[in-house]
């Protein structure tokens, strides 16, 4: 594996350079010294918001009380009320669903344009590879009072969670074409000319040959499509109004912000009960990923 | 790579059965027609989704168009020669670039260092990894909120926790201009830097094992293998990376919006942030669109620069 | 479908234009034709109710039987009681078409009880009236993004509110006339308040239903102005001399000077108080020059240096309410959210924080609240309207027990409902003072001029904040008036061209 080479080699480093510390201890306190940094750096925000989370209201708003542990004993009221008195479940479900839809709609789109640049010539394939690209230029902060023209005139799914499904591969698939483009191109081109030589046509080749040897890739662009959607907020924000079909973000933001009265705890609350399963799936499939990809690496 | 047949290849088919050989002359006549078919589905969906409402946005900036009229009389290049002579707007735009390139240097230094750090073995990565993604995957829009909390001027829990470890600054974070720019950028960081670092591990583990290994044993520092063999291997996941992230730096209202709404005294607004304020809740829609157009020939031009340079690496 | 008598003469007169329906989109654009605007929906309304006034007499109008003189096949009738108090003069239910459906877009209140009473109410009316009914609620900063949304689509909640912007002025065209439902309800509640009028008659019509106002009181804190042997404050001035003494011992003032809604209202209530205003009557012309202008801000700087914390040029809509209940602001201009948030956690700092009247400014006592007003597309569907309508019309009649459910926040905007003693107000000390929040004390942006688009957007734009930020610390009264025309004339300069005609005196009663 490529993250061993790495390894091996620094370790060479470090034994030039101070042969009397054992490379294997050294190697050790950069790596923890670095990791401690990068834990504090990445989760004191979070640690403040866990612990806001669990404190009493009037905890939250004592300003002599520390701020990174409890004054009066810590409550679970907080999760009670986003459980009960909101619709957190509801949201939690909507962008579940608008996620692995824009996904899935991503993954239609972008899979055969990215095997197409990759691959096969045809006029003007390089402009139209610029043209996607330069699509993602386009800010959604220009686009969406237009698209919520189209989206309730033409096709009637304002206010439902249908809308966002439709409106979020826009900045999805440009770039997922792009990254599939590159995964395509590192399967070489005699494994497909060995699959249509053995009889298939260009799209069984396709489908039997490339796609499997590019699972790694569509894994990725799966991971981005899905954390881009439920990072999104503006179209979110301005096409849902229905508390029912609202995403997660857009509801707990909306619903617990009245006025100039901020639910903290529930806010918090929320927060991370919507971020944390993210993170696992997500590293879960950073794993797969990674090691499909250094086994997928071809010379 | 070369994307055309190897010589051996095209004589294998052309000495199959005459069935075969007519259907690869099929093939590469009907290459062209296929390309076009695959690329079919994305090109009509972003004409109707994305195409189509910017011509529509193009009009409205260059008409008077407002929210409650948002086809109204054509005004030309006004709103764009307004905008230019208007200091909000010429502070905006500086903004946006300082924002978005200092945040991606951040981004770039901390991805780069988190990304070296979990390409080596130790116990317990994975754990730490799920952790450490945690900024990129909760949601802009809660993690905003949680920094809201941490620079609130009332409750100061960034400062009264760095003043706890005897950290001395302590600035009003959101109500100067420049710690206020600080903070966004920030906030900013700390969301997207676990993204570069899984660009920089996703660069890292393709390039071939045994070109790392021979390197290390030619006796090759460590940082002169990064600048003389790795970069030059991972640079087109770099490239791409890179460019992915600064357009959506540079486009993303959420954390500006959330934060600062452009204060204090406009010292923060970036333009999408702006955009929308004038344009939406404002009503200037001409506007709002006009300043939103202000993005895109910046990176216009940058992109068709860097594709010029990843054709040219290609190997 | 019959319309009633051809000949009669008000219905001949009465223009079917008259509701004000216009095309929805103005010139010739690229999506024409799209956006149906019903231009029936709103004629028929006013004929048929001029028809029902003809003969019942205006006393008790209301919205009687709209279909008594014609029927169409579609018409199944669904009468019932009313939900909730029967109309005061005992008026019966409308009629709704069976399978009409309401949509009705609202903010969140900051009180989620009065949220869960009006949807329930809504529902409730529904069921009793065969009407599907849906609320939907957003937060009040992104109603403008959302309305805007369904104006220029031409499609959305049948009925809505308008809370803070109140964007009726910007929407005329698009909006059904109110007026048949507002005259009796002003016969029935007495005459609408300024406020009121300057939000939702425009032109001469009513394009709106005012439904509240939230007040923006001084809260101040009883026990520091006893402990350091102040008096209570009537003025601004009476402010800064508090300030000066408490802000050495940390507890200054706390008004916001930031891009939130609270800095929007509290330096307009500021300003206006030394007769200061950004444009003159006529709603135009720029009124920055002046020398109470130049008063008002020299003020500021010194309240600014002396008097108001230094904190605040960061704050939220929410930061001054932290502030007061964190225990160290001695005064704060909000809404009484802020004071009732800390009634649960802090009873102590509750029992201890007072609500003053206005304040006086050295030319006149005046302030801003924050208006809701609700209103009507004009592409609704017909029966959708008359659903609306119909439920406005029992729901306005059920004040009493709509602004109890509100705990008092929702003031309401009909000079008989505004009579002491008022529900909740007068039962407890803290709140009686709002009773005298009444007439022309309440004033809108736009104020002393109508509340036009361009008023609004120096409002989004919060460019009267900047300026009071520009005079802080070195900055100069001139370089605030500099930044204050370079970024209120091009705005002026632009939009009122292209915008309505300027509006009536906003309190002459309408004709």
């Amino acid at each position: 594996m490529a993250s061993d080479a790495l390894d091996v080699s620094t370790q060479a480093t470090a034994r030039e350079a101070a042969p009397w510390l054992s490379r294997g201890r050294k190697d050790s306190i950069v790596t923890w010294l670095g990791m401690i940094f990068f834990l504090v750096i990445a989760l004191f925000p979070i640690v403040v918001m866990a612990i806001t989370s669990f404190k009493q209201g009037s905890d939250i708003i004592d300003v002599q009380t520390p701020p990174l542990w409890f004054h009066r004993l810590p409550t679970f009221s907080h999760y009670v009320y986003l459980f009960e008195q909101t619709k957190f479940l509801t949201w939690a479900w909507n962008t579940i669903v608008i996620s692995f839809f824009t996904v899935v709609i991503t993954l239609i789109l972008a899979v055969p344009a990215a095997y197409a640049l990759a691959r096969l010539h045809f006029p003007n394939a390089e402009n139209f590879g610029i043209g996607i690209f330069l699509t993602y230029l386009v800010p959604p902060a220009l686009l969406f009072l237009p698209l919520t023209i189209i989206l309730s005139r033409y096709v009637n799914l304002i206010d439902t969670k249908w809308a966002l499904v439709v409106v979020y591969p826009t900045f999805t698939t440009p770039f997922c074409v792009w990254l599939l483009m590159g995964f395509f191109k590192t399967i070489p081109v005699e494994v497909e000319e060995a699959a249509r030589v053995d009889g298939c046509s260009r799209l069984q080749a396709i489908l039997r040959v490339v796609l499997p040897l590019s699972v790694p890739g569509l894994l990725t662009v799966a991971i981005f499509a899905f954390t881009l959607g439920m990072q999104e907020y503006i179209y979110a924000l301005t096409f849902i109004s229905n508390s029912l079909e609202k995403p997660v973000t857009i509801g707990v933001t909306s619903d617990l912000i009245r006025g100039d009265e901020y639910f903290w705890g529930e806010l918090m609350a929320g927060a991370l009960l919507a971020g944390i399963p993210v993170a696992i799936l997500y590293n879960f499939f950073l794993d797969h990923f990674v090691e499909g990809i250094s086994q997928g690496a071809i010379k | 790579m070369s994307l055309t047949r190897t010589p051996a290849a095209v004589e294998a088919v052309a000495a199959a059965p005459p069935r075969e050989a007519g259907r690869l002359r099929r093939f590469v006549r009907g290459e062209a027609a296929f390309g076009y078919l695959l690329m079919a589905p994305v090109l009509i969906y972003l004409g109707l989704l994305l195409f189509y409402p910017l011509l529509l946005s193009i009009w409205f900036s260059l008409t008077d168009a407002s929210t409650g009229q948002p086809f109204a009389s054509w005004v030309g290049l006004k709103n764009f020669t307004d905008l230019w002579s208007n200091e909000t707007f010429r502070l905006a735009l500086r903004n946006s670039f300082i924002f978005t390139f200092g945040s991606e240097i951040g981004k770039a230094i901390l991805g780069t260092a988190l990304g070296f750090l979990l390409l080596r073995r130790f116990r317990g990565k994975r754990v730490l990894r799920a952790l450490l993604v945690l900024p990129w995957t909760v949601p802009v829009a809660l993690t905003t909120l949680g920094w809201l909390l941490l620079y609130d001027p009332t409750f100061s829990m960034l400062n009264r926790t760095t003043g706890a470890i005897g950290f001395p600054y302590h600035p009003n974070w959101l109500g100067e201009p420049v710690p206020a720019m600080i903070a966004i950028m920030v906030a900013n960081i700390w969301r997207g830097f676990p993204f570069s670092a899984i660009i920089l591990i996703a660069g890292m583990t393709s390039i071939p094992a045994d070109i790392l290994e021979s390197a290390a044993l030619d006796g090759a520092g460590f940082l002169r293998r990064f600048h003389y063999v790795i970069v030059p291997m991972i640079a087109p996941i770099l490239f791409v990376g890179l460019l992915f992230d600064l357009v959506f730096s540079f486009t993303d209202l959420s954390v500006v919006y959330l934060l600062t709404k452009g204060g204090p005294e406009n010292t923060t607004h970036i333009l999408p942030e702006l955009a929308y304020q004038n344009g939406i809740q404002g009503g200037d829609l001409a506007q709002g669109a006009a300043i939103s157009l202000f993005m895109l020939p910046v990176f216009v031009i940058a992109c068709v620069i860097m594709l010029r340079i990843l054709r040219r690496r290609e190997i | 479908m019959a319309d009633g008598p051809a000949e009669n003469p008000v219905a001949a007169a009465t223009p079917p234009e008259r509701a004000g329906c216009v095309g929805p989109i103005g010139s010739a654009g690229a999506v024409s034709g799209a956006a149906e605007c019903d231009e029936a929906s709103g004629a028929v309304f006013g004929r048929r109710l001029l028809l029902k006034g003809l003969g019942a007499g205006l006393a008790t109008a209301g919205l009687a039987p709209l279909l008594a003189a014609c029927s169409s096949s579609n018409n199944a009738k669904v009468t019932k009681a009313p939900v909730g108090a029967a109309p005061a003069g005992g008026t019966p239910a409308i009629s709704v078409s069976k399978g009409a459906s309401l949509s009705i877009l609202m903010w969140n209140h900051f009180v989620p009880a009065f949220d869960q009473y009006f949807d329930k109410y809504a529902r409730d009316w529904g069921s009793a009236n065969g009407v599907n009914v849906r609320v939907d609620h957003v937060d009040i900063a992104q109603l403008p993004g959302r309305l805007a949304a369904e104006a220029a689509a031409g499609k959305g909640h049948d009925l809505f509110a308008f809370a803070a912007q109140i964007q009726t002025r910007r929407y005329e065209t698009r909006l059904v006339d109110m007026t048949p439902l507002m005259e009796p309800l002003i016969k029935q509640y007495g005459d609408v308040i300024p406020i009121g009028k300057a939000t939702s008659l425009i032109n001469g019509v009513w394009r709106g239903v005012p439904h509240f106002n939230v007040l923006i009181a001084p809260l101040i804190r009883r026990d520091l102005l006893k402990e350091n042997g102040l008096s209570t404050p009537q003025s601004w001035d009476d402010i800064l001399k508090i300030g000066r003494t408490m802000k050495p011992k940390s507890h200054a003032t706390g008004m916001a000077i930031s891009h939130c809604n609270d800095a929007n209202h509290n330096w307009r209530a500021v300003m206006w108080s030394f007769g200061a205003s950004i444009v003159h009557e006529d709603g135009k012309t720029l009124a920055l020059d002046t020398q109470e202008m130049k008063d008002f801000l020299t003020w500021a700087k010194q309240f600014q240096a002396e008097a108001n914390s230094d904190e605040v040029y960061a704050w939220q809509d929410v930061s001054d309410n932290q502030y007061l209940g964190s225990g160290q602001g001695v005064f704060i201009h909000d809404a009484i959210s802020s004071l009732r948030s800390l009634q649960q956690p802090n009873p102590t700092l509750y029992n201890n924080i007072d609500i003053l009247a206005p304040l006086k400014g050295p030319k006149v006592q005046i302030t801003m609240p924050d208006p809701q007003v609700f209103a009507i597309w004009n592409f609704t569907p017909k029966a959708n309207v008359e659903a609306a309508t119909s439920f406005l019309w029992t729901y306005m009649n059920n004040w009493k027990a709509n602004f109890i459910a509100s705990t008092g926040y929702n003031m309401p905007m009909f000079a008989n409902q505004l009579q002491k003693p008022m529900p909740v107000l007068s039962e407890d000390p803290k709140y009686q003072i709002l009773q005298d929040y009444q007439g022309s004390l309440l004033q809108t942006y736009g104020y002393p001029g109508p509340q036009n688009p361009p008023a609004e957007d120096v409002l989004a734009q919060y460019i009267l904040p900047d300026m009071i930020a520009k005079v802080r610390g070195g900055g100069t009264v001139d370089d605030a008036l500099k930044f204050g025309h370079d970024q209120i004339a091009p705005i002026y300069a632009k939009n009122y061209k292209s915008s309505l005609t300027p509006a009536p005196n906003v309190t002459a009663v309408p004709k």
